[in-house]
């Protein structure tokens, strides 16, 4: 099969890669937002069980994730489709370790810029909203750039629950056509490429966010 | 015969620990409305908690601590300090402060650094509140500078956006922390001149913790000289520095001072 044709078989695996990584990106983001602001909050009923998502996301495997949402959860009567598996467990994986990003982030943010909030007689929510996330949004963008190549490579992992993206159209095409070094080549490509554009969409955000000096 | 107005400060057995450090060891302090106060004394001795205390920005471990009348903390029976959130948001309205090191919001350029609590706090209309932070801005000299990022400017320029920032409150008591102890000593003047203005008026009650021993004589109508966690001396400025019966101030000011 010439390389037109190859890319263009791959091509629609390449999409289902593309919605599933923007799909666990979203999750990902709003299950970092809840979880990183949970745990930052001073009533330990609230951060509970933000910290208990997140140590049991980040210390179990994706993969187990993922199979124990695809294999395990129909067997409570909870069947979401290999699609939805595979959004849910890799943005869930990734809203764990983005949840540290923004606590931290808002850790940095210096101790005086609270104190100034409340001299001013700011409420908590104000505070939260107009003084501490916008300086600690900048600080987020460059390592949750990083978590979103993460969890686009992380997207091959749903190949293994027949979910027809990059990898699992790859493997197909090889076993059809034995063609293992044009497949691979372009499929690590095709990758490489959507790792490029990540970081390209960051930069921008980045640029957006930035505190004019 | 006039009756005495209450003070708008009054504390009495003040105490706070950090740790295992007694930072306040017992302090008692009536303050009179409109007086301008000077704070003294060596490093550690507790001048800047005392400020947070009286800020609100931090509770008491022990003690009474009243602002205009009302005290924000009440000792629980376990004796640990509990807050009434209206009353500590009530007495925060009467209270300003200043810090060391500015405290601008720095992704907030002059004029919305200033405009930000009377918007959010006092709930003026976003032009009322432009005109009132332009006001502001305009007294301490920086009316030009409203659309600046804290970034662009310089540390008095910064300096005095904060206190305009804190001003615009209209608080009834300022609380100044070493405001010049991070500028260059060419933009100390300016700062400490706009610091005088405000004292000569005579409507804001001023705590002023300072390095700077001649404005201290100078401006406050009263010297605090704290050491080790207590007021040690108390006085108008021509007895402490000179009278030399407060020996321990005039020791540490010489050691200050170098002469
Ligand atoms: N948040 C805190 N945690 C622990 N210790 C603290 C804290 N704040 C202050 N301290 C300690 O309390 C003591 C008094 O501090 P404070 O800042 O009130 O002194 P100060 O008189 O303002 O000194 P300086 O002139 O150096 O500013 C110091 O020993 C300081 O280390
Ligand atoms: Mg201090």
């Amino acid at each position: 099969m010439p390389y037109a044709e190859l890319a263009a078989t791959l091509s629609s695996g390449l999409l289902v890669t593309v919605q599933v990584t923007a799909g666990a990106a979203l999750l990902a983001v709003v299950m970092a937002v809840i979880a990183g602001l949970a745990r930052s909050s001073r009533n330990p009923l609230v951060r509970w069980p933000a910290a208990t998502y997140v140590e049991i996301f980040r210390g179990t495997s994706a993969l187990v994730q993922l199979f124990w949402i695809y294999f395990v959860l129909p067997r409570f009567g909870i069947d979401i489709g290999a699609i939805a598996a595979a959004v849910a467990a890799l943005g869930l994986n990734a809203g764990a370790y983005g949840a540290e990003v923004v606590r931290g982030a808002i850790r940095a943010v210096p101790q005086g810029q609270r104190d100034a909030a409340v001299a001013l007689n700011l409420s908590p929510a104000r505070t939260l909203f107009r003084v501490i996330w916008p300086q600690a949004v900048p600080a987020m963008l460059p390592p949750a750039g990083n978590l979103a190549i993460e969890l686009l490579k992380n997207s091959a992992l749903v190949s293994l629950i027949a979910v027809s993206e990059l990898t699992f159209t790859a493997q197909l095409l090889r076993t059809s056509t034995l063609q293992t070094t044009e497949i691979f080549t372009l499929v690590l490509l095709a990758y490489f490429a959507l790792a490029l554009c990540i970081t390209a969409g960051m930069r921008r955000v980045e640029r957006r966010w930035k505190i004019a000096a | 015969m006039p009756e005495t107005p209450p003070p708008i400060i009054r504390l009495r057995g003040l105490r706070k620990s950090y740790g295992n450090v007694q930072v306040l060891r017992g302090v008692d302090l009536d303050v009179p409305h409109g007086q301008t106060v000077s704070v003294i004394g060596p490093s550690g001795s507790g001048k800047s908690t005392l400020l947070r205390l009286l800020m609100l920005l931090d509770a008491p471990d022990a003690g009474e601590l009243e602002i205009d009348g009302e005290s924000p903390w009440t000792a629980e029976p376990g004796g640990r300090m509990r807050a009434d959130n209206a009353r500590l948001r009530r007495v925060r309205g009467k209270v300003g402060m200043v810090f060391q090191h500015f405290n601008l919001f720095p992704h907030m350029n002059a004029l919305q650094n200033v405009m930000e609590a009377p918007v959010s706090v006092l709930g003026l209309k976003a032009g009322e509140a432009r005109e009132r932070a332009l006001d502001y801005l305009d007294q301490v000299g920086l009316a030009d500078k409203a659309e600046a990022m804290p970034a662009q400017l310089s540390g008095g320029q910064k300096q005095r956006v904060a206190i305009a920032r804190a001003l615009a409150l209209q608080p009834r008591i300022m609380l100044f922390d070493e405001v010049t102890s991070a500028l260059d000593p060419e933009l100390v003047g300016g700062v400490l001149a706009l610091l005088r203005g405000l004292a000569q008026r005579r409507t804001i009650t001023m705590l002023i913790v300072t390095h700077h021993m001649r404005f201290a004589e100078r401006c406050a109508d009263r010297v605090l000289f704290f050491e080790n966690g207590v007021i040690a001396e108390d006085g108008p400025p021509a007895e402490l520095f000179h009278d030399g019966v407060h020996e321990r101030t005039r020791r540490f000011v010489e050691a200050v001072t170098g002469d």
